[in-house]
């Protein structure tokens, strides 16, 4: 039987660091995907996941027994995320919330399949602040339950899917802006 | 009743209880415009879904390896146990002499043999050149896992090893240019400026002193770059020294020597 992942982190906090290959091939496409979905860019995302996993291993007394070791692994990437957008001067949240729409008319919007469609809303996703980025990618793409979301933030399950709804509605704006502008035609320079 | 916010999200992922969606479900069909939006982050919901994830490259599973190995290393290196050195230290008093011309005579005698020994088995040229090879290469992965312990002893004597070696390779140099800009001990930033100041004719270790220099706050710091910077390198990084202070929130001696350095000589 396979061991867990609890029990390979014990093994790595006793001395057996090589333990932590397995961990590695477990996740560390997981861990890759988030650290990509956050910064756009592969090579910043591999040696973010390079510093997870020297982390890890730097911080392995700090696993506790009944830890919850991808919750503990996406926290360490969320501070390599965090750190590397500092050292790039660029800002982690947007403190002005859009204001709530007025008696506005509900925003048309097609079935998002084709594959121009998927890459103007992946465009979307990298545009949004980092703290809206952040907590759709761990709810939609991370296969998170939102209470291990909210332990991850340090806020209530409401208080997240609170921040997952608004971070939507941002995300289509964003959406319907960047099709609007892919689709209007072109000035011709006479 | 429930937050409409919470309710629309729960309806996306099907996590509604009955009743909460027999709710949602009457609302809806009252209200055409909450309609049109739920619909719509469905869709944007329902496209994140259809993103597909990527495959890092084979190279990320190399660096890997090599920093697990390499950390390894670095345990195995660390000091043994005082008890050893205590058990060691007591077999060595037994039988060693005790009056110091008999020391003497022993020294004497066995530096003989050993060098009588050594002209026997000297290893041929090509073997000699790829024991040191091996040998440098397993000083950088010491000196690579001793940069990355907890300890800010052990994190200088990884400096200290990298200093002196005669050819650092890159990624030894790398991990000091790293030390510099985020170690949190200034003695060991400060280790790394001199080990750094040997090879600053590279290229590649004299843009890293440059980039640094703009992230450091400890004076002793920003003073030992700058001068490093200043012995190492021409008009350009004068230039460069000079930009640096006329920005940076600077220590007024560290500011006061800086430009009565910078000051062209008469």
């Amino acid at each position: 039987m396979n061991p867990t992942d609890q029990e390979l982190m014990n093994q790595v906090k006793d001395g057996a660091v090589e333990q932590l290959g397995i961990l590695f091939e477990r996740h560390h496409p997981r861990l890759f995907n988030f650290c990509l979905r956050l910064t756009g860019d592969r090579q910043v995302s591999e040696d973010l996941v390079q510093e997870v996993f020297y982390r890890i291993l730097k911080y392995r007394h700090t696993f506790r027994a009944d830890s919850d070791f991808p919750v503990w692994t996406y926290q360490m990437a969320r501070n390599a995320c965090a750190d590397h957008f500092h050292q790039q001067g660029k800002v982690a949240t947007d403190d002005a919330e859009p204001a709530e729409p007025v008696d506005q008319e509900p925003l048309p919007l097609e079935e998002i399949e084709s594959a121009e469609a998927l890459e103007l809303l992946g465009e979307a996703l990298r545009a949004l602040p980092l703290d809206k980025r952040e907590v759709l990618v761990l709810s939609r793409f991370r296969d998170l339950k939102y209470e291990q979301i909210a332990e991850l933030l340090g806020c209530t399950v409401g208080a997240v899917k609170v921040r997952v709804h608004r971070a939507l509605r941002q995300l289509r704006d964003v959406y319907l802006r960047l099709a609007a502008e892919a689709a209007a035609p072109s000035e011709v320079t006479p | 009743m429930k937050c409409p916010e919470t309710s629309a999200l729960d309806s996306l992922n099907d996590s509604l209880s009955p009743e909460e969606a027999g709710e949602l479900g009457r609302h809806l069909d009252s209200c055409a415009a909450c309609r049109a939006e739920l619909e719509s982050l469905r869709r944007v919901w329902d496209g994140l879904g259809r993103l597909t994830d990527e495959v890092p490259s084979e190279a990320l599973r190399e660096r890997f390896t090599t920093m697990l190995a390499a950390y390894r290393q670095g345990m195995e290196a660390r000091p043994r146990p005082p008890g050893w050195r205590r058990r060691l230290a007591a077999w060595i008093d037994g039988w060693w002499p005790r009056r110091p011309a008999v020391q003497f005579a022993c020294t004497a005698a066995a530096l003989v043999v050993g060098l009588a020994l050594g002209s026997r088995l000297t290893p041929p040229p090509s073997e000699l050149h790829r024991l040191e090879g091996e040998v440098a290469s397993l000083r950088s992965l010491v000196s690579l896992s001793l940069l990355e312990q907890d300890s800010a002893s052990e994190r200088l004597r990884g400096v200290s090893i990298s200093r002196r070696a005669e050819d650092p390779d890159q990624q030894v140099l790398a991990a000091l240019v790293r030390v510099l800009n985020e170690d949190r001990n200034v003695n060991v930033r400060l280790a790394a400026i001199d080990a750094l100041g040997r090879f600053a004719d590279r290229a590649a270790v004299l843009d890293g002193l440059r980039e640094a220099l703009p992230r450091q706050s400890a004076p002793q710091v920003q003073l030992a770059l700058a001068e490093l910077l200043l012995e190492a390198d021409g008009p350009e990084t004068r230039h460069l020294v000079g930009e640096w202070l006329t920005r940076a929130a600077l220590d007024p001696s560290v500011r006061g020597y800086l430009e009565q350095r910078l000051r062209p000589s008469i």
